[in-house]
């Protein structure tokens, strides 16, 4: 089963058209890396993925689902472009949310997110740190983390290295691939060129182009 | 979610940071639910003091007629109880002690009525007077009806005020409720987005303002009901000697937590109401067909 099935997808937003019957299918396991204009509707694409906004017209299947219940919300690992962060919660807290929901003890989720963030490069030491006193590459960093965290079956970015440096940028690519290896299936919407060529050089990943209402790629028709 | 283990979750995420950040509204509830439930409380232990007055005034008043019997001999007064005691709407008869303006010889009987309304003063007259020559019975209409009137109208200003300071006081404790609600809204959709349910996010919001109107209500309550309690024992209670004290008696101790109770109540319902409608319609953040 397809991790992402548009079928026939026309979707408009602010009066223009983003989509016009666009078909594209997402594997478990792959990575798209959505590219195209500045305004060309990346972000748009991933609210259709994340079945947040209705299309037009078309059909769209999110892991079997065609309606976004709390259930699939919880399957899905989103980052948006301006890091969604408690202000009054530590990074760690932060990341370790979607594991409060779904029930872990404290210990066991904050030893997880202290991991997940000291893997992506944010020491214990800023782990505790509330996001007001985080950089900005920091802030999307525990975004990232939190995305990935859940352990979501899929990974929905949008701008994930935004403000980051070259290593972030290699940190962030090696847990995208590394969340792909283990069955994930990951969108990114990105307008940085360097990302997306070292992310491209890998197999598991493809770039999925948004020009003129048609998404153009690998799996796209 | 069995209690025991809701309880068991508890106690494991006391350390956690709250589910939704802090913010200005959710910090003004606790003192303001402290006035509220101040006002309130001592609202309330006005009105069932003015209660138990009027109660007091209407069973002292309500109730007491005189027969004036022109000749105080034994012999008429005994008579003259035969006929007050043989007389339906009759509670009890005693001899009462004559005004000092009162001619020599006059003697006075105490009537408790059975109702406010009484027997037929007139009728009873007339057997009075067939009986006893001389003797009037006076149900005091003239002046008991003002007493009565006066006893129904300090009830309803005890009550009143009572109203008047719990329908102010749930009102602000709503209102920033809503305030705190609408704070908590978009860490509340940040908890749906994370895939927590509608129900989940809009109890996680609201649940943090209706605990700060219940602490800050309890500690305004407690505050009355201590100082009621100290002053009683002290031997100054307000308004004690006059039939109109203000501390509580028997059960009515209990009540005073009615308004810490209601102030939650209050709260938590304005924010559910908030943080609901920063999420927005119900089938936006349950589901929709994509």
């Amino acid at each position: 089963m397809a991790a992402i099935a548009f079928r026939g997808v026309t979707f408009d937003r602010g009066g223009r058209r983003l989509l016009e019957g666009a078909d594209w299918t997402l594997e478990p396991g792959e990575i798209a890396l959505a590219t195209g204009a500045t305004g060309a509707g990346k972000s748009a694409l991933l609210d259709l993925c994340a079945l947040e906004t209705t299309p037009e017209a078309g059909e769209i299947e999110v892991l079997g689902a065609r309606r976004a219940d709390a259930a699939l919300r919880r399957r899905i690992g989103r980052a948006a472009q301006g890091p969604e962060l408690m202000p009054h919660m530590s990074a760690a807290e932060n990341v370790a949310l979607p594991l409060r929901l779904a029930g872990l003890a404290p210990a066991a989720r904050t030893a997880q997110a202290e991991e997940l963030l000291a893997w992506l490069g944010l020491p214990p030491a800023r782990a505790g740190a509330r996001p007001g006193a985080l950089s900005a590459g920091e802030r999307r960093l525990t975004a990232l983390a939190r995305a990935a965290a859940g352990g979501g079956d899929l990974i929905l970015l949008d701008e994930p290295t935004g403000d980051l440096d070259d290593d972030g940028t290699e940190k962030v690519a090696e847990m995208l691939v590394a969340l792909a290896a283990h069955g994930a299936a990951v969108v990114a919407a990105t307008g940085h060129d360097a990302f997306a060529r070292r992310l491209l050089r890998r197999p598991e990943a493809r770039p999925l182009r948004l020009e003129a209402g048609r998404l153009v790629g690998r799996g796209a028709a | 979610m069995s209690f025991g283990a809701r309880m068991a979750r508890a106690w494991a995420e006391r350390r956690s940071a709250p589910w939704t950040p802090p913010g200005p509204a959710r910090a003004a509830l606790a003192p303001c639910a402290a006035a509220a439930a101040l006002t309130m409380t001592l609202a309330l232990a006005g009105g069932w003091a003015a209660e138990r007055w009027a109660s007091a005034r209407e069973a002292g008043f309500g109730r007491a007629a005189t027969v004036v019997l022109a000749e105080g001999s034994e012999a008429a007064i005994a008579a003259a109880r035969e006929v007050l005691e043989t007389t339906p709407g009759i509670a009890a008869v005693a001899p009462a002690a004559p005004p000092e303006e009162a001619e020599q010889g006059v003697a006075v009987l105490a009537v408790t009525l059975a109702s406010p309304e009484g027997p037929d003063a007139a009728a009873l007259n007339l057997r009075l007077g067939a009986t006893v020559p001389g003797a009037v019975y006076d149900d005091h209409a003239e002046w008991r009806r003002p007493l009565l009137a006066s006893a129904r109208a300090g009830r309803r200003l005890g009550w009143g005020a009572a109203a008047a300071a719990a329908v102010s006081g749930l009102a602000v404790a709503a209102r920033l409720g809503w305030a705190a609600g609408a704070e908590a809204g978009p860490a509340a959709a940040l908890l749906v987005r994370l895939g927590a349910t509608r129900a989940e996010a809009i109890r996680r919001a609201a649940a943090p303002a209706a605990w700060r109107a219940a602490l800050g209500g309890a500690l305004g309550a407690g505050l009355v009901g201590t100082g009621l309690a100290a002053a009683r024992s002290a031997g100054f209670a307000p308004g004690a000697g006059t039939g109109l004290a203000l501390t509580p008696e028997g059960f009515a101790w209990a009540g005073l937590a009615v308004a810490p109770a209601a102030l939650a109540g209050s709260a938590w319902l304005g924010a559910r109401g908030a943080a609901a409608r920063a999420l927005g319609p119900a089938g936006v953040t349950d589901g929709r067909d994509g």
